[in-house]
């Protein structure tokens, strides 16, 4: 029976005044008593034996079977029986207590999610209790905490590609639960197994978020094998690649520096491998990542357009287990377990490219070498040091090298003081975030971090001959320090409040230059010019989502935002509302409204034309103000349960301010003069933006095929006074239409079918289509250039000319084979753009044969891939 | 240096990446957003004018052909008036000539620094109109030199000159030698010809140019030339100098810059803008 009644207290409620008045309160008797791991049963009996007193409650008034330990020395039974049970009340009724719940309390069920097998943590796992309608999700760490009243109550827990659990719980007190959630093995099971039991899309109020999890990105077919997160997220409505090929990202109109890439809470300046084409990111290291285009929540701040949080694995605390992948171009290993069972695990990723290694024979052979690989690495330890303390240190460190030397002219025996040229890009990441995850309560979660970013890009130039040789070397280098601490705080089923504060020190290169001319003579003509930029970027934020009723959810927040360069007086103080309402019209079914305000106080500047995410990373000073935004977006999503579709519509208007961009005919590649390049502020124009758009996207989660279908409808505008004349224009990275449809089909567990299509309006290109007399031609300063003489070709406005629609179809198959118990093996091929679709990378003019026309470069057409994986 | 270094990259990365790179010639004429022919009107103007000038002539679409500017595209029959801003004004004729300007001498209608001057130009019904201000200060040259190359015959001519403090200036420098026999040889300050001071204020700028001093004589006159500009012009000028030497296309990493237009009307592009000249003769004398 699960509602009882007090049944002893309807026996003593029929004489309860009479008896109260005459007799003394029984729970002021004063005993001596020794509980040693009594439960709290056996503890009433001896307490009625040394006492005389009987006691009343109800059965699910509190756990009978709880062990109790203490030492009670003339103590009032009231004091005993507070410390035994402190969530309850006591009232005496002659030589009768009484004992009663507190009137409204409600007991908290608190716990880590984890991964049955590794001990994983899992963020977002829904914990629902039905009977009750309340539920909530686990935070960053894995953590959640709700509210219920005591009694017996269903307890669900799921998770997406994870089974579910279902559980009756007694619950008399504050109950800590940590269930482990195994993983789906059955490709014909579906994967959600009850959807009216997870919150889904629309029971939430967040909304403009795209979330991957790693088993989306390994299914889908990939350029070189590659698994690339970057490009998975592509394939959502909102997020737009770049050039093509490319896994840079632009977010509902802004530019690719306003979105925030965040590995472990540590902030990513360069997400590109190979100038952009890969992304940063092992696919293996990676547990899930969330791509927030709007509605931000008040934790986040710092960038315009978005937030792509990603996190990485912990490790695997009971056994160690491996991958091991070999690709065409590059090859990865994956090793975890634990360090001491249970307790202390270590996750390691290293992948590393062999281009260059392929090429060593070549290059032993020449005199002109070339060399290019990347690698990286991502390292972590989490250690539990108790129940509710835990330590994550977790580093990420990516480097790309690409050298070349020329000394062609050696072979030429005619040349007489032969040149020797080399040339080398270098760049990389690296990351490191301590985190102490501390349960204060069980009600209050704090996260504590120390965050260190760096980012250094190398550019050299050197040319020698036997009497002379120069040395050219712009570095661009960034070092971020911060410390940021999370509050999560579950008053009430009703309430998630976040609070939390987070400081950060930039130290700022953007350009340091340093040329080295020596000559026969050896006199060195040494130049070394450099800028160096301090600020502190510091915010404080609180944000609740709010269940009003069945039916309405709001998600107020607030962040304060401070900025100041070391070098400026003027400190920049923002605040900045969130606000985002949920309301459900039926019980599937949610209509969406959001309101974000950002800041940003750093800044790429990329060369014109096409960036290969080669630019440099500077912060705001007096001239250059924090750029700001302020987004709306209202949508309306729809769950489908039974057959686990799902369908989001949103619709966004975004409008950016003090956004900035080189001025008409400076960048980093047209630098005049050395200091032009240098102080980069007097070439910076800065403007508006307004971007607005619709996205569609159409999901299937649950059997064998799964999938989606998303659409963008997307409009960019900037305005800029120093550029096109100071009229409107739309950027390269505008694109109307954007189609992406993915499907994966499992039909067991050894063949994985997968394919994607996009389509994307072309984009726009500047191309000068006049000729006119030369504009200088009768100014009266001598020109000894013959450029002056000639008619010269010039256009208008910028982006006159739209380029071709991007479309492409690229399929991947995988075969899995189970070896033995331990090893799995997958064989992965993969057809990149597999009908040889000749899309446009970009567009030159050409004149030939007196006839001006227009030529487009095409690259990327059918690249097949084949990969190799073990899993052990 | 560093256009060099990316352009190689980008070649490596071509031949690496794809073996199947392509590069196709397709007629997409019609993805232009306006493929219209434009009217061209250029006048700079400035207190050390003895003749004012202007220039209109219609451009040629490119695209699909590649016509080059000949007489015909020069605009004969329009009518050019230059006014002051307390309404006088100096109709300009057309002088058919090889230049096809309108021009006509300065006569009593003056130019003067710090004035705002408008420009009405009527072609077929079709009004154009535009305005300057001619910049209020002349700079006067400091210093010059010549070094000789002593192991070729190049040399080179530095102008040195003190920028205007307190305000944001612009400046187009050129020199020319006019030899006894009046053959004139310009001198080539290549992208430094166009120079700004928003790196320093109020300090003194340097400049070098390049020339072939094997065929001067000494005695020939060496004209140093340093215009104070309207930012309209160095940034015109400037951009279309940076297209041409870019290839007057799109690269791939360099966009193609877009020249200032303050010429108001329909499909027209151009400039009217002031300056003030400021000159210096030196007697060329090669040691």
């Amino acid at each position: 029976m699960k509602k009882t009644f007090y049944f002893i207290l309807i026996c003593l409620l029929t004489n309860m005044k009479l008896s109260a008045q005459h007799n003394p309160d029984v729970l002021k008797n004063k005993i001596s008593v020794t509980l040693q791991n009594k439960t709290i049963k056996q503890v009433f009996i001896e307490i009625q034996n040394l006492s005389n007193v009987t006691f009343g409650y109800s059965n699910n008034t509190f756990d009978e079977n709880r062990l109790v330990t203490a030492k009670f020395n003339e103590a009032t039974l009231l004091e005993i029986l507070k410390n035994i049970l402190p969530n309850n009340h006591f009232k005496s009724i002659g030589t009768k207590i009484l004992i009663l719940k507190k009137k409204g309390e409600k007991n908290i069920i608190s716990g880590y999610i984890k991964e049955f097998g590794s001990q994983e943590v899992l963020s977002g796992v829904t914990v629902y209790m039905p009977e009750l309608g309340i539920g909530t999700t686990t935070n960053n760490y894995g953590f959640y905490s709700l509210k219920a009243p005591s009694g017996k109550h269903k307890i669900i827990v799921s998770y997406l590609g994870y089974k579910t659990i279902e559980k009756s719980l007694n619950i008399y007190d504050n109950f800590i639960f940590t269930p482990l959630l195994k993983e789906h093995t059955e490709a014909l099971e579906t994967i959600v197994l009850n959807n009216t039991k997870m919150i889904t899309d629309s029971k939430t109020v967040q909304m403009s978020v795209s979330k991957i999890t790693t088993k989306n990105v390994n299914d889908l077919p990939a350029i070189g094998g590659e698994k690339d997160v970057m490009k998975t997220l592509q394939l959502t409505p909102g997020i737009q690649g770049g050039i093509e090929g490319s896994s840079s990202v632009f977010v509902r109109g802004g530019s690719s520096d306003q979105n925030s890439v965040i590995i472990d809470e540590a902030p990513l300046y360069n997400t590109g491998h190979l100038f952009g084409f890969f992304s940063l990111f092992n696919g293996d290291a990676i547990k899930s990542v969330d791509a927030y285009k709007g509605a931000f929540p008040a934790r986040f701040g710092g960038r315009l357009s978005s937030v792509i949080d990603f996190k990485t694995k912990d490790g695997n605390k009971e056994k160690i287990h491996g991958k091991f992948d070999i690709g065409l171009l590059s090859s990865s290993l994956i090793l975890e377990g634990p360090i001491v069972k249970n307790k202390t695990s270590f996750f390691l990723a290293a992948r590393r490219s062999y281009l260059d290694l392929l090429l060593l024979r070549e290059n032993k052979k020449s005199d002109s070498k070339f060399k290019y690989y990347f690698g990286d690495i991502n390292f972590k330890i989490h250690h539990v040091f108790n129940k509710k303390n835990k330590l994550i240190w977790s580093n990420y460190l990516g480097t790309d090298d690409f050298n070349l030397i020329d000394n062609s002219e050696k072979e030429d025996k005619t040349i007489q003081d032969p040149t020797k040229i080399g040339l080398g890009i270098k760049w990389g990441n690296i990351t490191s975030t301590l985190r102490w995850n501390h349960e204060i309560t069980n009600q209050l979660f704090l996260n504590s971090s120390f965050i260190y970013s760096n980012f250094k890009i190398t550019n050299s130039i050197d040319a020698s001959t036997d009497l002379e040789s120069l040395h050219l070397k712009y570095d661009s280098k960034l070092n971020d320090y911060t410390f940021k601490m999370d509050l999560d705080y579950y008053p009430n089923p009703n309430h998630k409040v976040k609070i939390g504060a987070k400081n950060t020190l930039h130290q700022f290169t953007p350009n340091a230059l340093k040329y080295k001319d020596k000559n026969l003579d050896e006199v060195n003509n040494d130049i070394q010019l450099f800028q160096k930029i301090e600020a502190y970027e510091s915010a404080i934020y609180i944000e609740d989502t709010w269940t009003l009723n069945n039916k309405l959810t709001i998600a107020p927040g607030l962040r304060y935002s401070f900025y100041k360069n070391k070098d400026s007086q003027k400190q920049h103080l923002n605040l900045e509302p969130r606000l985002a309402f949920s309301y459900n019209l039926e019980k599937d079914m949610a209509l969406k409204l959001s309101y974000s305000k950002m800041n940003q106080f750093v800044h790429f500047l990329s060369n014109p034309g096409v960036s290969l995410e080669t630019g440099l990373w500077v912060l705001s000073t007096d001239k250059i103000r924090p750029k700001s935004s302020d987004q709306v977006a209202f949508g309306v999503v729809k769950d489908f349960n039974d057959s686990g579709y799902s369908i989001n519509i949103e619709t966004y208007y975004k409008t950016s301010k003090n956004v900035i961009n080189y001025k008409e005919g400076a960048g980093i590649l047209l630098a005049q003069k050395i200091e032009e390049s240098i102080n980069w502020e007097n070439n910076i124009s800065i403007g508006n933006s307004k971007s607005s758009g619709v996205e569609v996207l159409l999901r299937k989660q649950k059997g064998t095929f799964t999938g989606w279908l998303g659409y963008t409808l997307s409009n960019v505008t900037l305005q800029f006074d120093d550029l096109n004349g100071g009229l409107k224009f739309k950027p390269p990275y505008n694109r109307k239409h954007n189609i992406s449809v993915v499907v994966i089909y499992k039909p067991n567990q050894r063949w994985t079918f997968s394919a994607n299509w996009v389509y994307t309006s072309g984009t726009h290109v500047t191309i000068p289509n006049q000729r006119s007399v030369n504009a200088e031609n009768t100014f009266p300063v001598s020109s000894g250039n013959p450029y002056h003489l000639e008619d010269y070709n010039y256009v208008t406005h910028k982006g006159n000319f739209r380029g071709q629609p991007t479309h492409r179809l690229d399929i991947g198959l995988q075969v899995h084979k189970q070896l033995n118990k331990n090893v799995k093996r997958t064989w992965s091929y993969s057809l990149y753009n597999s009908y040889a679709r000749s899309n446009p990378f970009y567009y030159s003019v050409k004149n030939k044969n007196d006839k001006t026309t227009i030529t487009k470069q095409s690259f990327l057409k059918i690249i097949p891939s084949i990969n190799l994986s073990y899993k052990f | 240096m560093m256009k060099y270094l990316y352009n190689t990259l980008l070649f490596v990365l071509c031949s690496l990446l794809t073996p199947s790179c392509s590069e196709e010639e397709t007629n997409l004429s019609n993805r232009f957003t306006n493929s219209k022919n434009t009217l061209n009107i250029y006048s700079y103007i400035s207190p050390q004018d003895t003749v004012l000038k202007v220039r209109i002539a219609k451009s040629n679409n490119i695209i699909g052909n590649n016509n080059a500017i000949n007489e015909s595209n020069f605009i004969k029959n329009a009518n050019v008036v230059i006014s002051d801003m307390n309404n006088n004004e100096i109709t300009i004729p057309y002088v058919d000539d090889e230049n096809h300007n309108y021009s006509i001498p300065v006569g009593d209608f003056k130019i003067e620094g710090g004035k705002k001057y408008s420009l009405q130009v009527t072609v077929d019904d079709h009004h154009y109109t535009s305005t300057c201000k001619i910049p209020p200060n002349k700079i006067s040259i400091q210093n010059d030199s010549l070094i000789f190359d002593t192991e070729s015959t190049f040399a080179n001519l530095l102008i040195d000159f003190k920028d205007i403090k307190n305000q944001d200036n612009y400046y187009v420098v050129g020199a020319k030698i006019t030899t006894q026999e009046n053959t004139v040889i310009p001198i080539d300050f290549e992208g430094g010809r166009y120079l700004s001071d928003n790196i320093i204020d109020g300090l003194n700028i340097a400049v070098i140019g390049l020339f072939d001093s094997s065929e001067i004589p000494n005695g020939s006159k060496l004209t140093l030339q340093v215009s104070n500009v309207e930012k309209t012009i160095y940034t015109n000028f400037k951009a279309n100098y940076q297209n041409y030497n870019n290839g007057d296309g799109p690269e791939l990493f360099i966009e193609h810059s877009i020249g200032t237009n303050n010429i108001d009307g329909d499909n027209v592009f151009g400039l009217f803008a002031g300056f003030q000249l400021s000159e210096k003769e030196i007697i060329y004398n090669k040691p």
